[in-house]
């Protein structure tokens, strides 16, 4: 079969001095199901960009029916033949799906837009491709997995040949992930080249035609996937054989330190987002909480960690209420976080690893003598810890900006896991950094449970919640739907079921998630 | 040969240890101040009578320490007029500094300026009377008027921060609207109260010389010894001291770099917030005190004096680090002063010259993708050097 897309030595380098790409090859068939494959970090999402036209790679060539291809903007990209269904959808919520569809190719009535027509160009794509959506419904009221449906309709409808998935089942359940790759499959069916990005191997294995391995901004090789198995591809991408498995003895939970109860949080649009929750964690036990995006576990995690109010109920830390600290009394009462946005929340990437490090313990009287901070004794303890985490940089003063995603994280974790705890709240500690790092991050979680912290994880990752927590809460609609005591006997597809609101635990069950 | 080998490493000695970011902002810097001199000179050669002459007075004027004409009781001391334009420059510069640095675009600092010069004034009149029959020590007099401008000059900048605080007004917005408010106070104080001398009606009424001599020392004719340029100093090393060496500094930078992140670490922003605005307004205040002490005997504020702009385009130049708000002002004030010295031979074109060149500079630094190209190719070379070098030790372990 002819090569349908082709990029050829393509190397990029970002402004941080990053290879993310470094003579990359790749090429796709028509009609065949493509897994771009490699850990997080390796390359994938950067190729991608470049085939899209939102990054233009510095060297190589990206050849398209084997015409040569310069794609300066997403727009040349559209122009292509290629659709992107990106990690983070690109919808505006308030309009309908008819809207958001036709959005840069509105139908119009002479100058005015044209809903109907609208909706007919949506309906009759949905038809073609044997998608189910409502082109009257407004997005916001849309689930997860049927906003993804309707962002690759979006790219369909532009008549894209080549559609990229960039880890499009990141944010569905199980009984979603399954639904979507049928209708891959048929669009695979109906001639359409699809690139599919993803580190789940299984799905991969289940989904795809094809793999290409990716590792540190090289290509490693491309395979059928007939011809190799999970572990052979796992293998490719890292070097040696990941265990998810983490030795962990059982936990010894002692008092509680952190008590929520009755716990009410409105949103700035006055939506209720959290409903009557009530939990606890305990000194020295790990507390998972697991649940599809868009369930009320943000504006909670953020109550807890002070970075918006809440409306009813208590927050207890350390036995003091929370409710009128600000996030230096919860810091001195012993909370750490690792935010969910490392980029937003968790580093300054224009100041360096020390003052990163450093910053939420510049008061303390051991870094400054009441006036001047003490660079020595910073510059030997970030030292220290640059070292005992393992953060791959040329030195301290190196501007946190120029890291990868990995080390960002490490500086993250180094920081709250060196400061003074009691709580460590862990808001998604391993999204988005390489296997190695993200091994060590839970390692260092299950030894600071074993020191004695309470630990709150919230994960996307089902694998990782499940190996990493002592005891399981599920959230769904703002609730509590399911506790459970004890994670060993609970299966994914179990879990998946509680997630989605398919399967309810009774008032007594949930109960059991607050220790009194 | 051999010489060039020699001035390679001069070269790699001076930039060989700075990143990829700095050189190329040295870079940056020199071609932007090349590109404004380019356009001075470019204006001259067309504009001016005598063309070489002006060039000449323009760009060497500054350094001759002795005007041929101040002997004959005519003209400036040129050496002198170009430290005396540095000293604003050197405040307004560090308040700018310290109040972008945290993010907070308080433009208020014209204001501030006219307020401590106002207050200042006010004391000196008031305790003349004191200060002739030898009541009061002129010095007190001065520390006392300098203290009061700080107070007024805070508090000028800090309504457009509490406004913030309060209502979410933006900043920016008031803070301008201030600077008129503040002007036009200094306005009705000179008119319409009895700050203003009755003869003169332009001015305040005229205070002892005994506090300005405290000021400035006249060295002969030929040198001035112009303590508001130590006060300047001190100012902008304090302020480099304050941003990068103390606790305060290091949670305004937090601010100012990711304001999510200084909340997330346990920063008050709101507090921080309002401090740097005061702050600033305290050494706009400062400022303006200098600058009346400095140079007169009488406040005469009716126009806005236009430092405050200065200072922000000395935040452009220093990139928001006190440290270079010194060379910063030195070098405007120098084109400034070169500048008029020109304008006042016969002939010579307007001193407003160094306006544009200040604008070309400015807006060569703002335009983020202004060599954008060559930033990339120092990046990809850099990044392409690392990688060999990685590779090359790589190999040597494995042999």
């Amino acid at each position: 079969m002819e090569n349908y897309l082709v990029m050829e030595n393509v190397t990029k380098i970002y402004n941080n001095g990053i290879i993310a790409n470094d003579k990359v090859n790749f090429s796709a068939r028509k009609g065949e199901i493509h897994a771009i494959c490699g850990e997080n970090g390796a390359g994938k999402t950067t190729l991608m960009k470049m085939l899209f036209g939102i990054e233009q790679p510095d060297e190589g060539r990206i050849i398209i029916k084997g015409k040569d291809m310069h794609l300066n903007s997403p727009m040349d990209a559209i122009k292509a033949g290629i659709g992107m269904v990106h990690q983070h959808f690109m919808q505006v919520p308030t309009l309908t799906v008819a809207e958001n569809v036709t959005l840069g190719i509105e139908p119009t009535n002479g100058i005015v837009f044209d809903m109907d027509k609208a909706i007919k160009m949506t309906t009759e794509c949905c038809e073609k491709y044997g998608f189910e959506i409502n082109p009257k419904a407004h997005v916001q009221d849309l689930s997860v997995g049927v906003k993804q449906k309707v962002e690759i309709v979006k790219a369909l409808v532009k008549g894209c040949e080549i559609l990229i998935l960039d880890e499009p089942t990141a944010v569905l359940t199980p009984q979603e992930t399954k639904e979507l790759f049928v209708q891959l499959k048929n669009l695979r069916d109906s001639g359409c080249t699809i690139i599919f990005i993803s580190h789940k191997l299984n799905e991969v294995k289940e989904l795809c035609d094809r793999v290409t391995v990716i590792k540190k901004g090289k290509t490693i090789g491309v395979w059928n996937i007939k011809d190799v198995t999970e572990a052979d591809i796992s293998r490719y991408m890292v070097g040696v054989d990941v265990d998810l498995d983490i030795p962990k003895k059982p936990a010894e939970p002692k008092e509680n330190v952190l008590v929520v109860k009755d716990l009410t949080v409105y949103n700035e649009a006055g939506k209720k987002k959290v409903d009557d929750v009530s939990f606890s964690v305990r000194k020295g036990e790990i507390v998972g909480i697991a649940g599809v995006e868009g369930n009320g576990q943000r504006e909670m995690i953020d109550a807890i960690t002070g970075l918006s109010k809440y409306s009813y109920g208590s927050i207890t830390l350390m036995g003091k209420e929370v409710k009128d600290m600000d996030i230096k009394g919860l810091r001195t009462n012993g909370l750490v976080h690792i935010p969910e946005d490392r980029n937003l929340y968790g580093c300054a990437r224009s100041m360096s690893i020390r003052d990163n490090m450093i910053a939420d313990k510049i008061t303390d009287p051991k870094y400054n003598n009441g006036l001047f901070i003490n660079e020595k004794a910073i510059k030997e303890d970030t030292d220290k810890w640059i070292d005992e985490f393992g953060v791959l940089c040329d030195d301290g003063d190196q501007l946190v900006g120029m890291l990868s995603g990995g080390n960002v994280q490490k500086v993250v974790v180094a920081r709250e896991f060196t400061s003074h705890s009691e709580l460590v709240v862990c808001d998604q500690p391993t999204r988005g950094i390489d296997v190695g790092a993200a091994e060590f991050v839970r390692e260092r979680m299950v030894q600071m449970r074993d020191q004695g912290k309470a630990i709150l994880l919230i994960s996307a990752d089902l694998a990782e919640i499940m190996s990493l927590s002592d005891s399981l809460i599920v959230m769904h609609g703002g609730k509590i739907n399911a506790f459970f005591k004890d994670v060993k006997s609970l299966t994914e597809e179990d879990l998946g079921f509680y997630m989605l609101g398919v399967k309810h635990m009774s008032e007594d069950e949930i109960r059991g998630a607050l220790h009194e | 040969m051999s010489e060039k080998k020699e001035t390679k490493n001069v070269f790699e000695k001076l930039f060989g240890g700075m990143d990829v970011e700095a050189r190329f902002g040295l870079m940056r810097m020199a071609v932007a101040i090349l590109i404004g001199l380019g356009t001075a000179i470019i204006l001259i050669l067309i504009g001016a009578k005598n063309p070489l002459e002006s060039l000449k007075y323009f760009f060497l004027g500054p350094l001759q320490i002795f005007n041929p004409n101040v002997a004959k009781g005519i003209g400036w001391n040129y050496f002198d007029q170009w430290i005396q334009s540095a000293i604003p420059l050197l405040f307004t510069g560090t308040a700018i500094c310290i109040m972008f640095s945290a993010n907070k675009f308080n433009l208020g600092l014209e204001g501030a300026i006219m307020m401590g010069g106002l207050s200042c004034g006010w004391v000196c009149c008031l305790l003349d009377g004191d200060i002739q029959a030898a009541n009061a020590n002129p010095v007190a007099c001065a520390i006392l008027g300098l203290l009061v401008s700080m107070a007024a000059g805070a508090l000028i900048t800090s309504i457009p921060a509490l406004l913030e605080k309060k209502w979410g007004a933006s900043i920016m917005v008031t803070s301008l609207m201030l600077n008129y408010i503040a002007l036009y106070i200094s306005r009705y104080c000179l008119f319409s109260t009895n700050l203003r001398d009755t003869k003169t009606s332009k001015y305040s009424w005229q205070w002892t010389e005994n506090v300005v001599l405290t000021f400035r020392k006249f060295m002969g004719t030929r040198f001035t010894l112009r303590l508001g340029f130590f006060i300047g100093l001190a100012i902008v090393v304090i302020g480099w001291a304050f941003l990068f060496k103390t606790k305060w500094g290091f949670k305004i930078r937090q601010l100012g770099q990711n304001p999510s992140f200084a909340k997330y670490v346990g920063v008050g922003i709101v507090g921080t917030g309002i401090l740097v605005q005061i702050i600033g307004g305290a050494i706009g205040g400062l400022c303006g005190a200098t600058v009346i002490l400095g140079n007169y005997n009488y406040y005469y504020g009716v126009e806005l004096t236009g430092y405050g702009w200065d200072g922000v385009t000395m935040g452009i130049f220093a990139g928001n680090n006190p440290k270079k708000v010194l060379p910063a002002a030195l070098f405007i004030a120098y084109i400034r002063a070169g500048a008029s010295i020109m304008a006042t031979q016969p002939g010579g074109p307007i001193n407003e010259l160094t306006k544009i060149v200040e604008g070309v500079i400015v807006l060569f630094l703002l335009a983020e993708k202004f060599l954008a190209k060559t930033h990339r190719k120092m990046i990809v070379e850099e990044a392409k050097k690392k990688q060999a070098l990685k590779a090359e030790a790589a190999k040597e372990v494995t042999e």
